[in-house]
């Protein structure tokens, strides 16, 4: 039963109700951002994959509906112009005045945040105190040096993947159409955790992937470690790290990885996993396939476990097996 | 219920309903075919749905992610959804998931519960608007499910009555009766947790 006192409550008709009309106005706050829509638009997400393709880019295009609508979602709100080609226009890096930035100039959050434009493709809020560097503004890439801090970057899904890169001390940060934050020590290690899409951490001929909802850290002179959700149980966590600090001594790192294949239970936690199966120790590998295909089963009816390494085929096809829980 | 000095927030503002009330099917398969102004329909009908079901469950920030997550999910599954009938069914159902995954995952990792995590910060900074919408959220939080999903569709995303049915599936008759025992909760709820 309800009285007719509670007209106000159901469609704001009838005499007002103060409490219902004071919870509207402390609760507006807390709405759903209604921004622009997201389209259908999955634009040009990854560029033909020639010989020279790397293996971000390969996985962009196998993500890229997904990421073309997890980064329109995202975007949704932060850009007022849409349906016209973004990347065909000229970038420019601005902050706060509008004034462009040029290559080189440095941007320093003092006394708070600072947000930089990267033209209509993203935006780039610096925490305070983060030190950034301008080093390349371009339509096809536009590269950004972290120094200390830490950043968050939104990026369109009409970017196109790579577009965006981040280099610290310890890694390169591509985004492959994504939301990401990316922080830097002084001491040279970095972090990124990705918020939606995702992201490639790269040093020298080192490559990871980091999907939403996952993070990774990158040290000076290693490069990237290895990528795990920011869910993962302890015990993996620390198997991890013990793995990715075991760099000189085989056997210790070995017996890490068998650590976190023992305590990798659900599919985020073969993230982790998969990128052993082409770790550099072929026993690393051979532990990688066990444990993928005990955890998770063969990633096609027709796969048939590969005698010596893992081939880039074999890789991805465990990848798309196992994305569907990441 | 006290709620004198809180934050002077604009009233919020009701989505303009979208011609996608009139023709779901069209519109879903309109954005079966690509069409973008289709899913921005889409979008904008059901994104205060799929919010409110999340906020229902867990705190702002993770809400919002919720809706993003139902519309990659939505995205990936336009040519699955057959009927259209189902579509504000499929919404609600999905976000309900999507908010206990995140739940579930902060339960796995030991981080603490945004909402009260929130209310803390907001307290301890003296941000007395922030720390009481925290407070009144956690309380409907507190309440039965149907009953939180109305009252934070009514009160948090500024849908009237009539058109929380419209936009959920659910029957006037049932929206109401949920507005106004969750109403009647909530109050009870806030003058318990009222300071003394």
């Amino acid at each position: 039963m309800t009285s007719p006192d509670d007209r106000y409550l159901w469609d704001r008709t009838g005499p007002a109700d103060p409490e219902v009309e004071a919870l509207e106005r402390l609760l507006a706050p807390l709405a759903h951002r209604a921004g622009p829509a997201p389209s259908h638009a999955t634009g040009d997400l990854a560029p033909g994959a020639g010989p020279g393709a790397t293996l971000a880019a390969a996985r962009a295009r196998a993500w890229a509906p997904f990421a073309a609508a997890a980064a329109l979602l995202l975007t949704a709100g932060l850009f007022a112009r849409r349906g016209d080609d973004a990347t065909s226009s000229r970038v420019v890096v601005t902050a706060g005045t509008g004034a462009p930035l040029a290559t080189g100039a440095w941007v320093v959050a003092e006394g708070g945040e600072r947000e930089l434009a990267l033209g209509r493709l993203g935006r780039v809020t610096l925490a305070a105190g983060s030190r950034v560097q301008v080093r390349r503004v371009a339509d096809d890439e536009t590269r950004l040096y972290l120094a200390s801090g830490r950043l968050e970057a939104r990026i369109a899904a009409d970017a196109r993947p790579r577009f965006f890169q981040v280099d610290t001390d310890a890694a390169r940060c591509v985004d492959l159409g994504c939301r990401y934050v990316l922080e830097a020590g002084e001491d040279g290690a970095s972090r990124v955790r990705v918020l939606l899409g995702q992201v490639a951490f790269e040093a020298g001929r080192r490559e990871v992937f980091v999907p939403a909802g996952a993070e990774c850290w990158a040290r000076r002179g290693r490069g990237p470690g290895t990528p795990r959700f920011s869910s993962a149980p302890q015990a993996l966590v620390e198997a991890l790290d013990a793995f990715d600090a075991a760099t000189a001594d085989r056997e210790a790192r070995r017996a890490a990885a068998r650590r976190a294949a023992a305590v990798a239970d659900g599919r985020e936690d073969l993230l982790a996993v998969w990128h052993w199966l082409d770790d550099d120790d072929d026993a690393v590998v051979r532990l990688a396939l066990d444990t993928l295909l005990a955890r998770a089963g063969p990633p096609s009816p027709s796969f048939v476990r590969p005698s010596g390494r893992p081939t880039a085929a074999d890789r991805e096809a465990f990848r798309e097996h196992l994305e569907l829980g990441w | 219920m006290a709620l004198r000095g809180s934050s002077p927030d604009p009233a919020p503002v009701v989505p303009a309903a979208p011609a996608v009330a009139d023709d779901v099917a069209g519109v879903l398969a309109a954005a079966r075919a690509g069409g973008a102004a289709a899913f921005e329909a889409l979008y904008r009908r059901y994104a205060p749905v799929a919010h409110g079901v999340a906020l229902a469950r867990v705190g702002p920030s993770d809400a919002e992610d919720v809706v993003q997550d139902v519309f990659v999910a939505l995205h990936r599954s336009l040519t699955t959804l057959r009927d259209p009938a189902a579509l504000a069914s499929w919404v609600r159902s999905t976000a309900a998931h999507a908010a206990v995954d995140r739940l579930r995952r902060r339960a796995r990792a030991g981080r603490p519960e945004p909402l009260s995590d929130v209310a803390t910060r907001a307290a301890a900074v003296g941000d007395e608007g922030a720390a009481l919408r925290a407070r009144v959220l956690a309380a409907i939080q507190g309440l039965p499910e149907a009953y939180r999903e109305a009252l934070v569709w009514r009160l948090v995303e500024g849908l009237p009555g009539p058109e929380i049915a419209a936009r959920t599936g659910l029957t006037p008759g049932s929206v109401r009766v949920h507005l106004h025992r969750g109403m009647a909760q909530l109050r009870a709820a806030l003058t318990e947790d009222r300071p003394r």
